[in-house]
């Protein structure tokens, strides 16, 4: 039994060493910085952690999030579905800090990728290889995949913007384990198969819980290379078996997730699919933060953008380990080939060089060379998956294992020359590797100190409805707020499950946009905390809350807090505001509240520059009218509403997206004098 | 021999009575009408054969084509590099009309490609299945890549070189012979055979070869059979030597020509995803679908590619029961994905898709070959239909064979059937369009005359005229001012333009036009015709078709003219000029930026660059231009230019009103050399052309504009500095323009005008010099006299200020 354990207690020991060294300076700061960059989702996590922890001691139902976007509130059950996102550390706060409980959520889950990696890689080789390997060249190669897969740079990447829950692999690999075990020819009882299925669909289900979207990035590839391999009738079949088992376990965490997604339309999905690919050179990319690469050029231009999202660098000594493995070992091909193809949807849907995108006019058609990927991203349901590099995941799996198998080739061969070489060439292969795929020289950290000022915000405001963090609509400034959150525990004005508020962009603008005390008075707002660092560069927005609002309850570098006087005066009327650009190129929204249903007229002068163009009006979404404009026209359109916010939306019908090609502009449209107003108002 | 000769002998004119079948009814016009479509290649096919028989008998080089582009001539060398594409029919028209001629060759030429293919299915099957009957499968084979809608289509846009296929199948089968020939001759056989497969056509090096081979190596090497991927590979690369005999000189008179590469097409002349299972709509049955239409509506030509109902289950059959066919199969798929082109179509409409936020279409494999030195002048991926062709056969010879094995009975009489049902399935045409070989005798009499130096076939622009003209040019012999070796005509448009718009006797005649004829078919609303009667009085000849016109005698010398070419504000405006002598011109024009960005345009001299300027919001632009006596073309276009498409919600960034060409003084060109402060004694940096300095300064302003014009024998950057000083009569510097000019490289030629404040200066005689030095060092280029060091400077002459 202990030599049994001999191995996996080593492993995890190494993985542990590897995870801390690997994300250092964390260790040493497990309660005082939060692990991952300010511009990533840790703070989000952290919020989320906290009010689960919260609804369980006060008995409520921990995935209805009453205290964001107030004051209807959130439906939670996305984080249901993703229970080893926020679950362990949920229970950890309990008994330590909330930092703590995170960061050291964080190295477990790193511990436990390569942990589970070394004993499938072990597995895998005692198994699978057909040439004679030595004991201590397996065990070694093991060593070795675990650690290049648990620092892997795919997986930093993720955990740099607190991703803990795209990189708990540990059960995708289990899958992947159980699933070989499943579909390989041996005799078993009808009980026994049954119990591997079983576990093979829990193990399924699991691969999912850190991310739904893993499905697609990792358990899918996994199981489709396992297919491949699967050619015998009998194996197909236990194949498809636990698939289905897999998928059964699956819906319970699935079902509601999906609903809530329903329900929250536009907020759960979001474009990215070209943002958030890989580029071409990124599989041979090293970070320019490792200081062995910080002087290199082209490494800044292929990450430059997104050294998270697109980290996908394999290394050196993998790459020559799995060169090796292709000619030597003949498993390793499939691998290769499982590798390239997951590679491939890794580049999305439009092939990006050096951080640009790749723009070829062919026979006078301009356009970009398209990948399959974006075929891919047109099937229902996959278009959730919005962040094709996530692809590196599966790959990085791949890379481990035709590692292992090359190392276990160069060991054996090395173990039959000088044994007692074989320990010191493993350690130097860990070094060499570890050196080559640094990520970070030192892990980034948000610091999880939050002013005190905030704190007190609950003692000693007891009439605070809820709080408005501004500008409303950057990513950063609402994630920020949810943290803060954790402190004052007011209810958000924003605030989201994922991504992005849902807050309704008009209600978002006007508050903002007019500071009108009616309205804040109206949507409960009694405290506006401005995010200096996302504040316009001119401080226009400080300015008016200043000029509005007066000295500051608190002031620092990074955040201002005012307190909305009260206000007893009449009930808000009609109020617009147009951040409708004067040369409209793609679209530009008019938002307006309406105390009461009615109608209003809006009216333009409206300039086509230099093609004809047409002017598409909708109100929330719902095409109200379209207007072909050649030269000038006026346009006018009656706009029934109900009562409420809504968003008026001036769009060209062919909307310039993305850079033109070479040789081209945006066509446009030049509005001017735009009115909008209900008959009463009117000018 | 004779018994080893008959079968084959037997199975060419069995084909040959097919080929007269399916393009009926051609073989009853042989000698009134070219088989094609009148807006094909026939004429200008018949209009080489002619010439090269021709060219024979009068002593001329048939590989130059001196009686096309009159006076200069044309480089025929693309005619050497496709040898097949006009043999025998040249040798033909010793002995028969040259209309007979033209359309035995294609109907020769069809009943060899079915015998080549027959030859190969034979040969394959007989490997497969020693003891099988192979002559129904074999037949079907040829059968099916004889008849394959791409040999059809070519047919009707008379590609009579395109058509020429029975190469191919004899160097696959020498290719694949070399699994177990292992001598040099086998390799010198199946090389050979690979060259001849480029005979027909320069590029089914590229179309045929390179995918037959590449596949024939790939599956050695997937066998693990080094030798024979050894040999496959010499074989290629030999084959490839060979082709390039014929093929450098193509290259080096295609490149230099924008006639020939710049023609593009790569999108238009692919398949449609959909062209495998699309009949023709000419086709009995398919007429009277809509969808073949709309697949293969605008390329039936290029685009047609229906693998038929019976041949397509029959190589099904042979993928699943064939293990050797499965190679084949492989080259079908790949020649299938290349076909298809750079961009995916459906319905003959690029995919767009939008993702992102980006629109673009669905690129293809081709799309990474499309634009590479060489695979650019390939604008027709819809060619490698013909592998597919070969593919298809081998499959269904295959599938036939297997069926001939397994069910012999029901293969007696099902295949005779299914023939019968590809042969209806793939007809392309019925009837077998045609067009008229008969030219009018009025101008076949035009032979006669001796005062006839050149023709000019009006509108000149329209293809279908410029190959009309090629084949009235078989009946009349005489000069053409146009004419063209393939795809369209090489000479400077400005020319043809400048004596197409105006009909001036003095121009005609003073470019060697005695004849102009009107092809009233392609001058709908007559408006040619009626310039040609108000210009050259009344026709010597007119039918419905065309009016001959000779020229009147003139003694007035041309004038300076100019067209624009372009009169409305657009991404590129032209305007061809003509200048009776060498003279400056100052070209104007506004460019406007459709937004609020700094754009650039770039002015260009006969498609040679020669200036750029940057255009904010609306612009007006000045250049002064020295051009030589003759034709030219200057150009304004925005930089990048505008693509030819542009996609919904963009615009072209630039757009430029018509250009004003003024004439303005004599030019003189000069050619002084300067040479860069260290460069060789015997080289030289770059060289003024040519001049203009003002005897008097312009009165009541205090710009001096000397427009200079240089070439660059290297390239300059901003530390090159060019100056132009004004010296007053005591030799001090009175003024003077220091700048750098933009950046240029080797060869580039500039449009520069120096402007010089001459405000402050007295009235007085001032002299003009020129000259360069480096920034910082302030070091200066040396003047040449005869490549001797003159000075510092050049001196320009003498300027009165006033």
């Amino acid at each position: 039994m202990i030599r049994k354990l001999t191995f996996p207690l080593l492993a995890a020991l190494a993985m542990l060493a590897a995870a801390v060294l690997a994300t250092w300076p964390l260790a040493a700061q497990l309660d005082s910085h939060l692990i991952g960059h300010p511009f990533g989702d840790t703070t989000e996590y952290l919020r989320h952690i906290w009010a689960l922890g919260q609804a369980l001691l006060a008995g409520r139902d921990p995935f209805f999030q009453p205290d964001l976007l107030y004051p209807a509130g959130l439906d939670g059950a996305w984080l249901w579905s993703l229970p080893l996102q926020s679950f362990p550390q949920v229970v950890l706060q309990f008994v330590m800090p909330l930092t703590a409980a995170h960061n050291l959520t964080a190295l477990g889950i790193l511990t436990l990728n390569g942990l589970t990696m070394a004993c499938f890689v072990r597995w895998l080789l005692r198994h699978e290889v057909r040439f004679a390997a030595t004991g201590r060249a397996v065990d070694a190669a093991a060593l070795l995949a675990g650690v290049s897969f648990t620092i892997a740079p795919s997986v930093m990447g993720q955990l740099g913007i607190g991703h803990t829950g795209v990189i708990s692999l540990y059960p995708a690999v289990g899958f992947l384990w159980a699933l070989l075990r499943l579909i390989a020819p041996r005799p078993r009882t009808r009980r026994a198969l049954a119990g591997e299925i079983a576990l093979t669909g829990a193990l399924f289900a699991a691969s999912l819980w850190g991310s739904l979207t893993l499905l697609v990035y990792v358990t899918a590839p996994l199981a489709v290379f396992a297919l491949i391999r699967a050619y015998q009738a009998r194996a197909l079949l236990r194949w498809a078996a636990a698939c289905i088992v897999g998928g059964l376990f699956t819906l319970p965490f699935v079902l509601p997730a999906l609903g809530a997604a329903e329900r929250a339309g536009d907020g759960f999905t979001s474009e990215g699919a070209v943002t958030f690919s890989a580029d071409l050179l990124a599989v041979v990319s090293p970070s320019f933060n490792n200081p062995l690469y910080a002087n290199f050029t082209y490494n800044r231009a292929v990450l430059g953008i997104d050294p998270f999202e697109g980290a996908a660098y394999l290394g050196i000594l993998p790459m020559l380990l799995g060169i090796l493995a292709l000619f030597r070992v003949k498993q390793a091909r499939l691998w290769a080939l499982m590798i390239a193809l997951v590679w491939l949807f890794s580049l999305g849907p439009l092939l990006k060089v050096l951080g640009n995108l790749v723009s070829v006019t062919l026979d006078g058609y301009p356009g970009y060379v398209s990948l399959p990927h974006a075929l891919l991203s047109q099937l229902p349901g996959l278009d959730i998956a919005r962040t094709p590099a996530r692809f590196n995941l599966a790959v990085s799996i791949g890379m481990a294992v035709v590692l292992a198998y090359g190392a276990c080739v160069a060991l054996t061969w090395l173990s039959r020359r000088q044994t007692r070489l074989v320990g010191p060439a493993t350690a130097l292969l860990l070094l060499a590797i570890g050196l080559d795929l640094r990520w970070f020289a030192a892990f980034p950290m948000i610091p999880a100190d939050i002013p005190l000022a905030v704190t007190a915000l609950s003692d000693h405001d007891e009439r605070a409805r809820a709080v408005f963090n501004v500008p409303w609509d950057h990513p950063l400034v609402d994630k920020e707020a949810m943290y803060l959150q954790t402190e004052h525990t007011l209810p958000l004005i924003g605030g989201h499950i994922a991504r992005q508020t849902p807050l309704n962009p008009a209600k978002g603008a006007l508050l903002q946009g007019t500071l009108q005390a009616d309205l804040l008075h109206e949507a409960g707002v009694d405290v506006i905390i401005l995010h200096r660092n996302w504040d316009d560069d001119a401080g226009a927005l400080e300015a008016a809350l200043r000029a509005r609002f007066g000295q500051p309850y608190h002031e620092d570098e990074a955040l201002l807090i005012f307190r909305v006087p009260a206000y007893s005066g009449p009930a808000a009327g009609f109020v617009a505001l147009s951040q409708i650009p004067e040369r409209l190129t793609n679209t530009g929204d008019l938002y307006f509240y309406a105390p009461a249903p009615g109608g209003a007229l809006f009216s333009a002068d409206v300039r086509a520059l230099p093609s004809p163009s047409t002017l598409v009006l909708s109100l929330d979404g719902v095409v109200l009218g379209s207007f072909p404009i050649n030269g000038a026209a006026q346009v006018t359109l009656w706009v029934p509403f109900e009562a409420g916010y809504h968003t008026l939306t001036a769009a060209l019908e062919a909307p310039c997206a993305g850079a033109p090609f070479d040789g081209l502009a945006c066509a446009a449209l030049e509005l001017t004098n735009i009115t909008f107003a209900p008959p009463e108002a009117a000018p | 021999m004779s018994r080893r000769l008959a079968l084959p002998l037997g199975i060419f004119f069995a084909y040959l009575v097919i080929a007269v079948a399916v393009t009926w009814p051609l073989a009853t016009m042989l000698d009134s009408a070219l088989a094609g479509f009148p807006y094909g290649d026939a004429y200008e096919t018949a209009h080489h054969m002619w010439w090269f028989g021709h060219a024979l008998q009068t002593g001329q080089s048939p590989f130059f084509a001196s009686n096309l582009a009159y006076p200069a001539g044309l480089d025929g060398i693309t005619l050497w590099s496709n040898p097949l594409h006009f043999f025998p029919a040249w040798l033909m028209t010793y002995v028969m009309p040259l209309a007979v001629a033209y359309n035995l060759q294609l109907l020769l030429t069809l009943a060899l490609n079915g015998l080549a293919a027959w030859g190969l299915a034979r040969w394959l099957l007989r490997r497969e299945w020693p003891n099988a009957p192979a002559a129904l499968p074999a037949f079907f084979a040829g059968l099916v890549f004889m008849l394959f809608p791409a040999m059809q289509g070519h047919l009707g846009a008379g590609h009579a070189g395109l058509m020429v296929q029975w190469p191919l199948p004899l160097a696959a089968w020498a290719l694949l012979r070399l699994d177990g020939h292992r001598r040099v001759r086998d390799v010198l056989l199946a090389a050979g055979l690979g060259a001849l497969v480029n005979a027909g056509h320069p590029l089914q090096l590229l179309y045929a070869l390179a995918p037959l081979a590449g596949v024939l190596l790939l599956a050695a090497l997937a066998r693990r059979a080094w030798g024979t991927a050894g040999r496959i590979g010499a074989a290629s690369a030999l084959a490839v030597a060979l082709a390039v005999v014929f093929l450098i000189p193509t290259f080096s008179a295609t490149f230099g020509s924008a006639a020939y590469a710049d023609e593009g097409g790569s999108v238009r002349y692919s398949i449609d995803l959909l062209a495998p299972v699309t009949p023709s709509f000419f086709h009995p049955v398919a007429s009277a679908w809509e969808y073949p239409r709309r697949v293969l509506g605008v390329n039936i030509d290029e685009g047609a590619a229906y693998l038929g109902l019976a041949a397509g289950g029959l190589a099904l059959l042979a993928m699943l029961r064939a293990r050797p066919s499965r190679v084949w199969a492989v080259l079908a798929l790949l020649a299938i994905l290349l076909a298809l082109g750079p961009l995916l179509k459906v319905f003959d409409t690029p995919v767009s898709f939008t993702i992102d936020g980006y629109r673009s279409y669905v690129t293809l494999p081709w799309a990474l070959a499309a634009d590479l030195p060489g695979f650019s002048l390939a604008r027709a991926p819809g060619r490698f239909t013909f592998v597919l062709a070969l593919a298809l056969s081998v499959l269904t010879s295959y599938g036939a064979g297997w069926l001939s094995v397994h069910a012999r009975r029901v293969s007696m009489v099902a295949l005779p059937a299914l023939m019968l049902l590809t042969a209806f399935e793939y007809q392309t045409f019925w009837p077998l369009p045609t067009t008229t070989a008969m030219v009018p005798q009025a101008i076949a009499d035009l032979r006669d005359r001796q005062d006839i130096r050149a023709v000019f076939d009006i509108p000149w622009g329209n293809l279908v005229t410029a190959k009309a003209g090629l084949f009235l040019q078989t009946a009349h012999e005489h000069n053409l001012i146009a004419g063209q070796v393939t795809r369209s005509t090489p000479v400077s448009p400005a020319r043809l333009t400048l004596l197409e718009t105006h009909l001036s006797p003095d121009l005609l005649r003073d470019v060697g036009v005695d004849v102009v004829i009107v092809h009233r078919g392609q001058d709908a609303d007559g408006s040619l015709y009626a310039r040609a009667l108000d210009r050259l009085g009344a026709p010597a000849y007119e039918d419905a078709s065309y009016a001959v016109f000779d020229v009147p005698q003139t003694s007035a010398a041309p004038r300076y003219d100019t067209v624009q070419a372009t009169t409305q504000p657009a991404p590129a405006a032209t305007t061809y000029v003509y200048a009776p002598y060498p003279l400056w011109v100052r070209v104007r024009a506004t460019a406007s930026s459709a937004d609020v960005s700094t754009r650039a345009v770039r002015l260009l001299i006969d498609d040679t660059p020669a200036n750029s300027a940057s255009v904010t919001n609306e612009t007006a632009l000045e250049w002064f231009l020295p051009l030589t006596g003759g034709f030219h073309t200057l150009t304004v276009t925005g930089e990048p230019a505008c693509p030819a498409r542009v996609p919904a919600g963009q615009t072209c960034a630039v757009l430029v009103s018509p250009l004003e060409v003024a004439p303005g003084e004599d030019a003189v060109f000069t050619d002084l050399d300067f040479r860069a402060p260290g460069q060789a004694n015997t080289d030289y940096a770059l060289t003024l052309r040519a001049a203009f300095v003002p005897l008097l300064s312009p009165a009541g302003n205090t710009t001096l504009r000397v427009p200079l014009w240089w070439s660059f024998a290297r390239a300059i950057t901003q530390n090159d500095i060019r100056f132009v000083h004004v010296i007053a009569p005591d030799g001090s510097l009175a003024a003077q323009q220091d700048t750098p000019l933009a950046d240029a490289a080797a060869g580039a030629m500039l449009a520069d005008t120096a402007l010089i404040d001459i405000a402050d200066l007295p009235p007085g005689e001032y002299r003009l010099r020129v000259g360069w030095y480096t920034y910082p060092e302030i070091a200066p280029y040396c003047a040449l006299d005869f490549g001797r060091c003159e000075g510092d400077f050049l001196d320009l002459g003498a300027v009165a200020i006033r």
